[in-house]
C-alpha cells in the first residue's frame, strides 16, 4: 500500500496532509450529523424540531408503538427484500456465469438488457409498473412489488457476481472436474465458495436496495398493504412528529448491527472492488 | 475454448462433455432473460403505449398525442426540465468537488483500521432510509434547527435563513446521498493508479500542483466521469429528498410524475417519466462518447 507516495507525505506538518484530514473530518461530520439528529429528537419532548430540545421523553416510542399499520409495513418490507433478494441471487448467479462463462452471438447485447433498468429512474418504472400490474389485474398485491424489486436489484447482483466470478480460479474447477466431479458438485463446491464475497454483497445491496425502495413501491402499494419507507414517506408528509425518529432508532440500530456484520466478514479489498462493481 | 487448446490425448469423453456444455448457457440465461424481457421490457412498452394511447377511467382508449402536446407545447414544463438539470448539475458538482479531495485523502491514509472506519462513514448511511436521511436534515436545517442554531449562537446570522423548502435543503440533503456514490469510483480509480508516474514527474522536477494537474487527475478522469454519470442520473430521478425537502416550492419532473399519479392521469404520467427516461439516456450517451474521445479503451470498473 505504501509504496509510491510521495515521501513528502512523511513529514507531520504537511499542509497539504492537513487540509485533506480537515477536509475528511468534515466529510466525518456531515455524514453523520443527519443521523445522529434523528437519533436525539427521538427522545426529544417536543414534537418539532428546535434545538436545543427542551426536554426528554420517550412518548414518541409509546405513539410508535401504537402504529399497528407501520409494524404491518415492516414485515411487508421485509418479505419483499428477502424475495427479491433471494431471487436476483438465484438468478444473478445464473445469469453471470452464462455472461462470463460462454462466448455467444448477442453476448453484449444481453448484458445492456440485463443492466438497462439501472439507468431508467425508478419512479419512471415505478409508474409502468403500476399500468402493467392493472392490465393484469395483479395492482396491490405484494407478487407484483417483488417482481418489481426484482428488476431493481437484479442488475446489481448481475453486475457483483459476474465481477466476483472473473476472479474465480478455473484450474481448481477443471482439476474438480478431472477427478470425476460433475459440474453441479464442481459448482456447488470450488466455484460458489470463491464467489463467497460477491455472493455476500449481492445479497446486501439486494436486501438494502428492495428495504429501502420508496420510487418503485410508491404506486404499486395500497393503503392497507404498505412498505415501511413508503409508510413513513406518507407519515412524515402528514405530521413530522418524531415518530419516524423513534422509528428510525430501531433501524439505525439494525443498520449499524449490519454494517458490523459487513466490515468482520468481509474482505475489504474484495468490498472496495465489488462495490464500485455495483456502485451504480 | 477452440479445438487448439484441447491436447491431442484428450478422453473423448471429456470432449464430449465439453460439446455439451457448449450451450449449458441457455438454461443459465432463462430466469433472467424471462424476468427482465416479461416484466421490465414490456413495462417500458407499456409506458410508451400508454402516453399514446391512454386508456381512461370513462370510455375506451383511443390513440392521441394529446399528453405529449401537452408537454411539449407548454413552457412551464420546459421550465421544470430545466430545473431538474440545474438541481442534477449542483449536485454532481458539489458531489465531486466534496467527493474527490475525500477519495483522496481515504487513498492517502496509511492505517487500515483507519482507512475503513472511513470506508464505514461513508456507506453506512446507505443502510439507513433515505426517508430517514432526509428527515434528519429535515430537522438540522429547520429555522429552529441547529444549523440555524450555531449561526445565530455564532452571530453569523440574526434571522434564521430559509435552508429547508427550497433548493438549498435540497441541495444539501441530495449531495449526502449522493456522496457516497460519488467516493467510491473515485476510489476505485485511484485505488488503480500506480505511484511511479507520480514519482516520475516529481523527481523531473515537477511541483506536487503540477504532478497532480497533468498526471493525477488526468489518470483519475475516469472515475470522476463515472461518478458523475451516476450521481447526474440518480438525482435527476430523485424523488423522496427533493419532495420532502423542497414542500412543493420545488417542482421538478419525479415531482410532476407523483402529482399526476395522484391526480391518476397516467398518460400525461407516462410522458413525464419518458421524457426522464430520454434525459438520463441522453446524459449517459452524451458522457460515454465524450469519455471514449478521450480515453480510448480507458479502464474503469464501474
Amino acid at each position: 500500500m505504501s509504496d509510491g507516495r510521495p515521501r513528502a507525505g512523511r513529514r507531520r506538518r504537511d499542509p497539504v496532509r492537513l487540509a485533506l484530514a480537515v477536509h475528511l473530518a468534515g466529510i466525518w461530520l456531515f455524514m453523520l450529523a443527519p443521523i445522529g439528529f434523528v437519533l436525539v429528537y427521538a427522545f426529544s419532548s417536543v414534537s418539532y424540531a428546535v434545538f436545543p430540545p427542551p426536554g426528554l421523553s420517550l412518548r414518541w416510542f409509546v405513539k410508535l408503538f401504537q402504529q399497528a399499520a407501520l409494524f404491518q409495513a415492516a414485515v411487508n418490507s421485509l418479505l419483499v427484500a428477502l424475495a427479491a433478494t433471494a431471487g436476483s441471487l438465484m438468478a444473478g448467479t445464473l445469469a453471470a456465469l452464462a455472461l462470463v462463462r460462454y462466448r455467444f452471438w448477442g453476448r453484449e447485447i444481453l448484458r445492456a438488457v440485463f443492466l438497462a433498468p439501472l439507468i431508467v429512474p425508478r419512479i419512471a418504472f415505478g409508474v409502468a409498473m403500476l399500468i402493467y400490474a392493472i392490465v393484469l389485474r395483479r395492482f396491490g398485491g405484494l407478487d407484483s412489488l417483488i417482481l418489481a424489486h426484482l428488476m431493481v436489484t437484479l442488475p446489481f447482483a448481475i453486475s457483483v457476481l459476474s465481477a466476483a466470478l472473473v476472479g474465480v480460479d478455473r484450474t481448481l474447477e477443471e482439476a474438480a472436474m478431472d477427478l470425476g466431479a460433475t459440474p453441479l458438485v464442481t459448482f456447488w463446491k470450488v466455484t460458489l465458495p470463491q464467489i463467497r464475497t460477491g455472493l455476500a454483497v449481492s445479497a446486501f445491496f439486494a436486501f438494502i436496495i428492495s428495504w429501502d425502495q420508496v420510487e418503485t413501491s410508491l404506486f404499486l402499494v395500497k393503503t392497507d398493504n404498505m412498505t415501511l419507507p413508503v409508510a413513513m414517506f406518507y407519515y412524515l408528509q402528514r405530521q413530522q412528529d418524531p415518530v419516524v425518529a423513534a422509528l428510525s432508532v430501531f433501524l439505525i440500530g439494525l443498520a449499524a448491527a449490519g454494517a458490523v456484520v459487513a466490515v468482520v466478514l468481509v474482505n475489504p479489498r474484495d468490498l472496495q472492488r465489488l462495490l464500485a462493481a455495483g456502485g451504480r | 475454448m477452440t479445438t487448439a487448446t484441447v491436447p491431442l490425448r484428450a478422453r473423448p469423453a471429456r470432449a464430449a462433455r465439453r460439446r455439451a456444455r457448449r450451450l449449458a448457457f441457455l438454461p443459465l440465461l432463462a430466469p433472467a432473460t424471462g424476468a427482465f424481457v416479461l416484466v421490465f421490457w414490456v413495462c417500458m412498452g407499456v409506458l410508451v403505449v400508454m402516453s399514446v394511447y391512454p386508456f381512461l377511467a370513462a370510455g375506451t382508449p383511443r390513440l392521441t398525442a394529446e399528453a405529449w402536446r401537452r408537454f411539449l407545447g407548454d413552457a412551464y414544463y420546459w421550465s421544470v426540465v430545466g430545473t431538474t438539470l440545474r438541481l442534477a448539475a449542483v449536485v454532481t458538482g458539489a458531489c465531486l468537488l466534496l467527493g474527490y479531495p475525500a477519495a483522496y485523502a481515504i487513498h492517502t491514509i496509511r492505517r487500515p483500521g483507519w482507512a475503513l472506519a472511513c470506508y464505514v462513514v461513508l456507506f453506512a448511511p446507505i443502510l439507513v432510509s433515505v426517508v430517514v436521511r432526509t428527515y434528519g436534515w429535515l430537522l438540522l436545517l429547520s429555522p429552529t434547527g441547529a444549523v440555524n442554531w450555531v449561526l445565530r449562537t455564532l452571530g453569523l446570522v440574526r434571522e434564521p435563513i430559509p435552508l429547508i423548502f427550497n433548493t438549498t435543503g435540497i441541495v444539501i440533503a441530495m449531495v449526502h446521498i449522493l456522496l457516497p456514490f460519488a467516493v467510491f469510483p473515485i476510489l476505485s480509480v485511484i485505488g488503480q493508479l500506480g505511484g511511479e508516474l507520480k514519482e516520475a514527474a516529481m523527481d523531473l522536477g515537477a511541483t506536487r500542483w503540477q504532478t497532480f494537474r497533468r498526471v493525477t487527475l488526468p489518470l483519475t478522469l475516469p472515475g470522476v466521469v463515472a461518478a458523475a454519470q451516476i450521481v447526474f442520473t440518480l438525482t435527476i430521478s430523485a424523488f423522496v429528498t427533493p419532495f420532502l425537502m423542497g414542500g412543493g416550492k420545488v417542482q421538478i419532473l419525479s415531482g410532476l410524475i407523483y402529482r399526476d399519479m395522484e391526480a391518476v392521469n397516467l398518460a400525461f404520467a407516462s410522458v413525464v417519466a419518458l421524457v426522464l427516461l430520454g434525459l438520463a439516456v441522453a446524459i449517459l450517451v452524451a458522457s460515454n462518447l465524450l469519455v471514449r474521445g478521450t480515453y480510448r479503451r480507458a479502464e474503469v470498473t464501474v
